[in-house]
């Protein structure tokens, strides 16, 4: 969150001083797709996702250089963040799917697992269509959909700020146990 | 051309990302409302499974009670006047007697100590058969089953198909205290006019089969009489089985002519 911070008021600043900002949403986009992957490794148990989303990481890394080496860093990466988009979506569900079959005590909207993995969730998918149709846009155009854009970015900061209040107390220990 | 083309892709593209935006919420609600309903589940099968657990235990209590006080009626009212004839005899006015009548005491007196003892040795009995103790429970059954026979009323059998190994000592005690509360259940319910056992091992487990011609009850009678403040000896018999992993099933014949009690006895590593 502190990082997509920084890189939004970068690329308003950057913006503003009429210089191309999309090197620093590229970068974000590297960085936000490898903290999700670690992030996912810690909450989802399966060993095997687990490999898969570590070599999710590897070759979004490479794939990401090789974009960044054939278009050039002034413009975005729109198949990266595409990639990223159904990257995180499969990875929601999944772990969606998993919860059905763990039997807590706690309700799960008391997790902050669930409230992160929510809020990156609803984002890729408000944002799937419109970051896949922007790209054949031309750039004057883009903006009159930015909105959009700017509206999932403020429901993904909602829905996180809501995990990060959450008390995760003893909720982790409350199993059922059926004799 | 702006407009136009900007128009042109306004429509799939609203559509496609309140589509997606829609799924995604129907997606995690679902998810919510699933959950809620298997833990609302949850906690109900756990209430039962405590009241349940609540149900056996006061039925232990109640048993284990009863138990006492018959101990206790047994002493009080059989060893206790016994004993306290036997001092008569050896202590009212003794040393004035003649000789006879000393020897005649103290013959009665020996008399009425034997009979307290042959008492206490049969409370002790029923406490725990010294058969069972000493030669297991193949030969606790058939002990039991053979004083059955001699009131000549019913004819009991049993065969144990393979019982080389035996069953720990407090196992043995559990399974046949299940068959004794079984039996005695048979006598005094069902009016049937044999009772047939049966012992089989399985891999992991030790199959014991109860049949009988009478009045017999299946596993839906059993479950509803165990849930219900009646049928002390059937909770009696759950519990017991609890202890030890058991299970017991009872059932009916296909041919309706006679009721089986199986009772499914895990063993441990230690006795295969």
């Amino acid at each position: 969150m502190i990082i997509n911070l920084i890189v939004d008021l970068y690329g308003i600043y950057l913006l503003w001083t009429h210089k191309p900002n999309s090197y620093s949403f590229n970068i974000y986009t590297l960085i936000e797709t490898v903290f999700l992957c670690v992030f996912y490794r810690k909450i989802i148990p399966n060993n095997i996702v687990k490999t898969l989303l570590l070599a999710f990481i590897a070759f979004f890394t490479v794939f990401w250089f090789i974009e960044i080496f054939i278009y050039t860093p002034k413009e975005f990466l729109w198949i990266c963040v595409t990639v990223e988009n159904i990257f995180i979506m499969a990875t929601a569900i999944y772990y969606y799917y998993e919860q059905i079959f763990v039997l807590n005590k706690a309700f799960i909207y008391r997790y902050t697992n669930f409230w992160i993995v929510a809020a990156f969730f609803v984002n890729a998918a408000g944002t799937f269509f419109l970051l896949l149709y922007l790209s054949s846009l031309p750039p004057d155009v883009r903006e009159n959909y930015y909105v959009i854009n700017y509206l999932f970015t403020i429901i993904r900061s909602i829905l996180l700020c809501i995990a990060f209040f959450r008390k995760n107390d003893n909720i982790e220990k409350q199993k059922f146990i059926l004799t | 051309m702006t407009f136009l083309q900007s128009d042109v892709t306004a429509t799939p593209l609203l559509l496609g990302t309140i589509g997606m935006l829609f799924l995604a919420i129907a997606l995690i609600t679902f998810i919510i409302f699933h959950q809620r309903k298997v833990i609302r589940f949850q906690l109900k099968m756990q209430q039962m499974e405590s009241e349940q657990q609540k149900i056996l235990l006061r039925a232990s209590i109640k048993l284990q009670e009863e138990e006492r006080q018959r101990i206790a009626a047994d002493l009080h009212d059989d060893a206790g006047p016994l004993l306290a004839t036997a001092r008569l005899y050896l202590t009212e006015n003794m040393v004035n007697l003649d000789k006879a009548t000393q020897l005649q005491s103290i013959f009665s007196a020996k008399q009425i100590i034997d009979e307290a003892i042959q008492l206490v040795r049969n409370i002790s009995h029923s406490l725990m058969p010294p058969t069972l103790k000493n030669f297991g429970l193949e030969s606790a059954v058939n002990d039991f089953f053979q004083k059955i026979n001699g009131a000549g009323a019913i004819n009991v059998n049993c065969r144990f198909h393979d019982y080389k190994v035996r069953l720990k000592a407090e196992k043995e005690l559990i399974v046949f205290r299940v068959i004794q509360e079984l039996i005695n259940n048979i006598l005094k319910h069902s009016n049937s006019s044999f009772i047939h056992l049966t012992q089989h091992n399985g891999e992991d487990n030790m199959i014991i089969r109860l049949h009988h011609d009478g009045r017999g009850l299946t596993h839906e009678d059993f479950i509803k009489m165990s849930k219900s403040n009646t049928g002390l000896g059937l909770k009696n018999i759950q519990s017991r089985l609890k202890v030890i992993h058991g299970d017991i099933l009872f059932e009916q014949d296909p041919s309706k002519s006679f009721y089986k009690a199986t009772i499914d006895i895990p063993k441990e590593y230690d006795e295969k």
